[in-house]
């Protein structure tokens, strides 16, 4: 007697699956459902995390006064170490500034807004290189917004919850953020491959000038992620004879899967903006040129 | 009666809250391969033990609730819970007089379909996973299915869930 009605909501429910499927693929508007279901289990990520966090912190709590001493002492000296470094830096900057003022270019750092958050205690969908943070919209985070830690660039917030956010890490497979060396400008995009500690510089020309262990920090012409971070380092280059890119793999400077504490950045757009237009221009000088130089030659 | 009822009704969405508990419970690296699909287990009993209860409309809330919790794409686990749950159901008068190591080679091969559904829907849409490690879950999940079903048994029969 079951049996038929059985299997016609089945049917229905399946065909309302696939439905749901084809529009979280294809449109914009599922971020919004999304993250208003998403309230509705945070409860749950933090009924996971909350345990985990208070092992954490009893383990922290009980350590002997003899511990903390030790561990003061070797903060404060890294502090200090930090401040001298802080100091020469900030000297750098002024004179950075007043050099571009003299190229008459726009000075590229601005002071930006930061948030301390904390990655909770929460494992997602294996496939997915993801975090989930404990601050949400009514922190003023916000889709799209860059996720940075002490070493370096993370990734993006892809969903927000008034109290909770997600971040899409720089190794997953969708994401992907323009960098240039630090060595000598090469502009590239670093792609996820869904690996923690690899992922690829994709598009570079067999007779580019790079090596194993340049830097590449973010470039900004994404108009997303701030300018000069860390991103990664180029771990290894391989070309096989007739092929016009190189493939090159790179580690990320950031510490993806081991890190608790991170940061996230409110970003002057107008800056951004600013300099991608300027860094845009430049390479179409520079294309300008190349193309004069070749028809000079032939 | 009606107390009865409604106790049984608390029992089992308390169930289900576990099974998605343990579905992001952090797990070190080298483990989260082993993760088994603690949702579809205890869904499958549910349904297998009193489908008028639970039946395909509650496994796609358990799937859609594993898609957010996830941040998988959004109707994919809702999509092959409906699925095997289905299964389930269909198999149901066959599975309660299978010997309990007949029943475990069964919910493998569920959960080998279930794997096989989220293999193909993820390399569709991205990424496809690349290490053979990604099929161990359906292996313990198997494994697992004797205890959970003999542990929810017991619960069923102390709260009279029916």
């Amino acid at each position: 007697m079951r049996g038929p009605k059985l299997g016609l909501r089945t049917f229905l429910l399946v065909i309302l699956a696939i439905l749901l499927m084809v529009f979280d693929q294809h449109t914009r508007y599922f971020v919004k459902v999304r993250s208003v279901l998403s309230t509705v289990v945070s409860p749950l990520q933090y009924v996971v995390s909350a345990p985990i966090d208070l092992f954490a912190w009893v383990g922290m709590s009980v350590q002997t006064h003899n511990n903390l001493l030790q561990e003061n002492a070797s903060l404060q000296a890294e502090q200090m170490l930090l401040k001298a470094r802080l100091q020469k830096l900030l000297a750098l900057e002024k004179e950075n500034n007043s050099l571009r003022a003299l190229l008459q270019s726009s000075p590229r750092t601005g002071t930006a807004r930061v948030l301390v958050a904390q990655v909770l205690a929460v494992d997602a969908d294996p496939f997915m290189q993801q975090l989930i943070l404990d601050r949400g919209s009514n922190k003023g985070v916000y889709v799209g917004q860059p996720v940075i830690d002490a070493s370096g660039v993370m990734g993006q917030v892809t969903s927000v919850t008034p109290y909770l956010s997600r971040v899409m890490l720089l190794s997953d497979s969708r994401s992907a953020i323009p960098v240039e060396s630090t060595r000598n400008g090469v502009r590239g995009v670093v792609v996820g491959r869904g690996l923690y500690n690899n992922m690829a510089l994709t598009h570079i020309p067999a007779t580019t000038d790079i090596k194993v262990g340049d830097q590449l920090v973010s470039s900004g012409l994404g108009l997303r992620y701030p300018i000069g971070y860390p991103v990664s380092v180029i771990n290894n280059i391989q070309h096989e004879p007739g092929q016009p890119f190189m493939n090159v793999n790179v580690t990320p400077s950031a510490k993806l899967n081991l890190t608790r504490l991170v940061l996230l950045v409110w970003e002057n757009q107008k800056v951004l903006l600013a300099n991608a237009r300027k860094q845009l221009m430049l390479i179409q000088k520079e294309d300008a040129a190349n193309e004069h130089h070749r028809g000079a030659n032939s | 009666m009606n107390r009865i009822n409604r106790r049984g009704t608390w029992v089992i969405v308390l169930s289900i809250l576990v099974a998605l508990l343990l579905t992001i419970l952090p797990l070190p690296m080298w483990a989260r391969w082993l993760r088994p699909l603690w949702s579809l287990l205890v869904v499958s009993y549910w349904a297998i033990a009193l489908e008028d209860k639970v039946s395909v409309g509650i496994a796609f809330v358990v799937g859609v609730l594993l898609d957010i919790l996830g941040g998988s794409l959004f109707g994919e686990h809702a999509l092959l819970m409906v699925l095997c749950v289905f299964v389930m159901i269909k198999l149901r008068r066959q599975i309660r007089f299978f010997p309990m190591w007949q029943q475990s080679v069964l919910i493998f091969i569920l959960a080998l379909f279930y794997q096989l559904g989220v293999f193909i829907i993820q390399s569709l849409v991205q990424e496809q996973p690349s290490s053979l490690l990604f099929w161990l879950p359906s292996i313990t999940t198997a494994i697992l299915w004797p205890w959970i079903f003999i542990i929810l048994r017991d619960v069923r029969r102390r709260f009279n869930v029916q």
